[in-house]
Formats: structure tokens, sequence, C-alpha cells
């Protein structure tokens, strides 16, 4: 056996109580990726991360907005602008701030106290066992909040931003693993063990803008598991013989009238 | 790596031409899996309940107890039925019988995939028709607990003969509590994608991309979670636009690759059904 490709890549993990100032978020986040994780900080703000061996990499522009509000941008190598995305979180609270990051990923996910978790995430899609660059639609990205602020679903469970056909898009494309009944997502065995997911994604190839979504890739050191879990559990999950990992659940919320099957959770250990 | 455990089975696979009388069926089937085959992938026919001309085929019996019987039985010369009970002598396809023709003369050619946990029979009719069963793999879990998941297709005729639920999404299994198998259109099975019904199985550069034909149960709540219900053995998803036939080769493990053919089970989840009949 040997661990699948999408969880062989780095990963590191860091988290930070009673913040208020989102600048603080900004500092953390060069701290887990600039100082500790290989990426470059290639102007104010806009981190670029390891470039692997097929060139591949992905930059992220983090901007203060206001003191509660932080402004993230995704681009991949060719310059194209994935998505720009926000979260809001509260003046009235201290929150609770959770920074994923590797070569291939990048999240940070706030707990803001009473309210529902923001998040922004980022990455670069596993394309194996085809060649890793043999198509251009590998980094995706997304946020809780549109530019203007608002929680349009385009952060939530299923949905991410990915190049579909030639521009970026946003679209419900993480698999559901669903049965045509909206209640059968198959997310425990009869022995009551819990099943766990790769984080798979869907899109558009070039020449194609509608219609049936083609398989684009996996997200690295992302799993799914059910949506029953409590959010920040961590869970040890076997992942080669003799090897386990340890994933913590993000907030990431549910598509909006749906249940929550799935939840998204991040290797930390 | 390893093959999967849910194609790591044995398996067999049989065409005979020119079908015109499903005797020939039953006949066949007898030889696939009694006389022409031995231990421990030996089935064996059971003696009651008797109706002439009738197979009563009962599957290995596996380490945990698990086996199903699948009983064939002759209604016209174009016309077949099959009766599936589990271990537990439940029916498994709860609705008397279901049935499967064949074409009046010059006939059809009729394809067999079968194995200790699995059965299909497919008739390459010009409007194909496949009747499938089997027991899922539920691996990592043992083979034990709680129970084996048995399975059944729905169609593709109902007791009255009616061409109905060819589609592999509409399969029979037995829901955690409930007392007799029921079915349902995707209650049963797994898609890909974020719906059911909005992907392909290929990568964005059109490679097809062959996936394990997974079980889970409706549960009919969401306020606990639905249950995971096993793979199919020997049997893989593939991409809808692919032809009633068509035969491909999917990579198993290292240098094992498995051959599996598209049987006539219509499209579910914008997939069809393909079983193994070959390793190159």
């Amino acid at each position: 056996m040997s661990a699948p490709e999408f969880l062989c890549s780095s990963y590191r993990y860091f988290t930070r109580a009673s913040v208020s100032d989102v600048q603080t978020i900004i500092d953390d986040f060069k701290s887990e990726t600039v100082t500790h994780g290989g990426w470059t900080e290639v102007s104010t703000g806009l981190y670029k991360s390891p470039p692997d061996d097929l060139n591949r990499w992905f930059d992220i522009l983090l901007t203060k907005i206001t003191a509660q509000k932080l402004e993230w941008r995704v681009r991949d190598p060719n310059g194209v602008t994935i998505c720009t995305r926000r979260i809001n979180l509260p003046s009235t609270t201290t929150w609770s701030v959770f920074i994923y990051t590797g070569q291939f990923h990048a999240i940070i996910d706030v707990d803001p106290g009473a309210l529902a978790f923001e998040t922004l995430q980022a990455g670069i899609l596993d394309l194996s066992p085809e060649a890793q660059n043999i198509h251009a639609h590998y980094v995706y990205g997304t946020g809780s909040r549109s530019t203007a602020d608002s929680l349009d679903n385009n952060g939530t469970y299923g949905c991410l931003y990915l190049i579909d056909n030639v521009t970026p898009a946003a679209a419900n494309r993480v698999s559901m693993f669903m049965g045509g009944g909206s209640t059968n997502v198959g997310v425990r065995t009869l022995n009551g063990s819990r099943v766990y997911r790769v984080r798979e994604v869907w899109g558009y190839p070039a020449g194609t803008s509608s219609g049936n979504q083609k398989f684009a890739g996996r997200c690295y050191q992302q799993i799914l598991l059910d949506g029953f879990v409590t959010i920040g559990a961590e869970f040890l999950v076997p992942i080669d013989t003799g090897l386990s990992a340890k994933f913590k659940v993000t907030g990431i919320s549910a598509q909006s009238g749906y249940t929550t099957y799935w939840r998204t959770a991040v290797r930390i250990a | 790596m390893a093959v999967p455990v849910h194609l790591n089975t044995f398996f067999s696979y049989k065409e005979t031409l020119a079908v015109t009388d499903v005797q020939t069926i039953i006949d066949d089937l007898r030889l696939e899996l009694i006389t022409n085959r031995s231990a421990p992938n030996l089935w064996i026919e059971f003696v009651l309940p008797v109706v002439a001309g009738a197979g009563n085929f009962k599957s290995p019996v596996r380490s945990d107890g698990a086996y199903f019987t699948v009983t064939v039985t002759k209604i016209s010369a174009t016309r077949l039925s099959f009766v599936v009970k589990d271990n537990l002598g439940m029916l498994v396809n709860n609705q008397t019988d279901t049935r499967l023709d064949i074409a009046t003369s010059p006939g059809n050619t009729v394809r067999y995939f079968t194995g200790p946990l699995h059965f299909v029979v497919d008739s390459a009719r010009t409007t194909p028709e496949c009747f499938a069963c089997g027991i899922a793999d539920q691996t990592p879990e043992a083979l034990s607990v709680p129970r084996p998941v048995v399975w059944a297709t729905a169609g593709p005729r109902s007791n009255a003969g009616t061409l109905t639920n060819q589609t592999w999404g509409n399969l029979f299994c037995l829901v955690p509590g409930a007392t007799s198998y029921s079915t349902g259109l995707g209650y049963y099975t797994t898609a890909r994608g974020y719906s059911y019904s909005n992907i392909l199985l290929q990568t964005l550069t059109g490679v097809l991309l062959p996936l394990p034909a997974e079980l889970a149960f409706y549960y009919g709540s969401t306020s606990a979670p639905s249950w995971w219900g096993g793979r199919m053995h020997q049997a893989v998803m593939l991409d809808q636009t692919q032809n009633y036939g068509a035969e491909f080769n999917v990579p198993l493990d290292g240098p094992v690759t498995g051959v599996f053919k598209i049987v006539g089970l219509t499209s579910w989840g914008n997939a069809v059904l393909a079983f193994r009949k070959a390793t190159l």
C-alpha cells in the first residue's frame, strides 16, 4: 500500500484564540507560509506557494479591508484570478483562528464566537494518475463572502471557484456521494463506523461551459466526513498500512437548504 | 498497492450466441455455477422448491455464513423468472419475481457474469435486458458486522412481464430496521459529483474514470446519518456515454488490469454498470 497522492503533500496547522483584528490573521498566515512553509512573499500581502516540479503554484493576496474584514485573492500561475472573496467578522467578540497550509493548500477558518464560521480556501488539485499539469484547471479557491461582503453561498460546502471552460466561476462541484434520494449519502457503515471520503472536485473542460461536469481533481490534505460531527473535532484516519493521519473538522458550511451531509476536515498531524 | 477486495473475488464470464429458448440460460448457469466450477467458488443446486426445469442455485457460503439463492424458472421459451433470497430466507427482489426476456427466433446473445458474490444475466436484445444480484463488499468492516448486504436489480421486467426499472439505480435492498426488502430509484446507489445527475465519469481531459459501484441506504430522514452499504463485487461504474457491450481495460493494481464489459442496465447517476469478464 501507499498513501494516496493527495495526502502526500506538506501540511502545517496553527491556531490562535482571542483575535480581534484581521491583521493578526495576516501576520500568522505569513508566519505559517513564508517563515515556516517555504512560501515567498512576492510583495506586501502577496504570498506565493512553492512551485512543484511542473511549476504549478498559486498565490494569495491578503488585504485588510477593515479590522474585521479580510479579503483574499487567489491566482493561478498564468496570472488568472480564480476568485476574490472575503470574511467579515464581528467587532463585538474575539475570534478563534485556524490556519491550515501546505505546498498545495491554504485555509483560514475562523470561529467568530456566537456566529457561524467564516472561511477562506485555496489550493491546487491532485490530478493523479494523469500528469499533474495535463490541464490548467487545477487552482481552486473560495471564501464565505463576496467583495460586497455578502454571504452568497459561493463559500459553502459544495461550491468552489475553478476555471470552467476558460473562465473562473463559482459552482457546486464537490462530490456529495449521494443517491437519488436526498438522505442516502452513506456517511456511516452499517456497523456505525464513519465513512471518510476524498474531497473531489468537478468542472468544465476547455470548450464546454454547461451540461455535465467532468472530474478535475482532489483537494490536497482534505477529506469529507459526516455532517453530524462537531466542528473542531479531530479524527485519526488510517491512510496507509500502519500510518494514520489526524484531521480537524472545519466550519465550512452547508449549501443553503441542504442538511450538512459532509463536513470538510483538514490534516493537522 | 493491492487489488481492492471487491475486485479480488473469483469471477467467470460466458457468452452464448443465438439463444432461442431460456432453458438454454438455465442450463448455461448450471454449467457456469456448478459443473465447470470448483470449491470454494462452487455453487450448489438445492432441491426444493421443485419446479420442473428450474434452476435452484445457492451461492458458496461465505465465512460469516452469508449466501444468496437464485431460483431461475422458465416462464415461456422467451421469458425467464428470477427469485432471489438472502441467507435468512427473505425475498430480496420483493415483487414476487423479476423477469427477463430473450428475442424470438433467431434469438439473441446471452452473457453471464458470475462469481461467489455476484450473479448477472445479460440478454443482448435490441433493447438489452439485464438481471443482476449479489452480496456487497463492506470492507474494511468485518464480514459479519452487523449483517451482509444482499442486493438485486428491480428490472428488467416486473412479475407481470412489463419492461420497467431497467436502470441499475433501481435496486432491492434491506434498509436497517426494515422487515422486508424494498426498492426505489436511486435509493440504494451512490453517485459522484455534487448531484447524482450532473457529471460525466471522465477527467477534464476526457479519460474515462471507472469507479466502484457503491450502495447506500435511503433512510428517509435528515436528522440521523444514513448508511453505506458497500460495493458491488466485480463491477465498476463507467461514463454513461459509453455503449452497451463495450469493453474497457481498468487498471486494478500494478500490472493487473481487469476487462469490464457494459451490461444492459440503463444508466443512473449518469453512469452505466460494467462487470468483469477477464484479466489481462
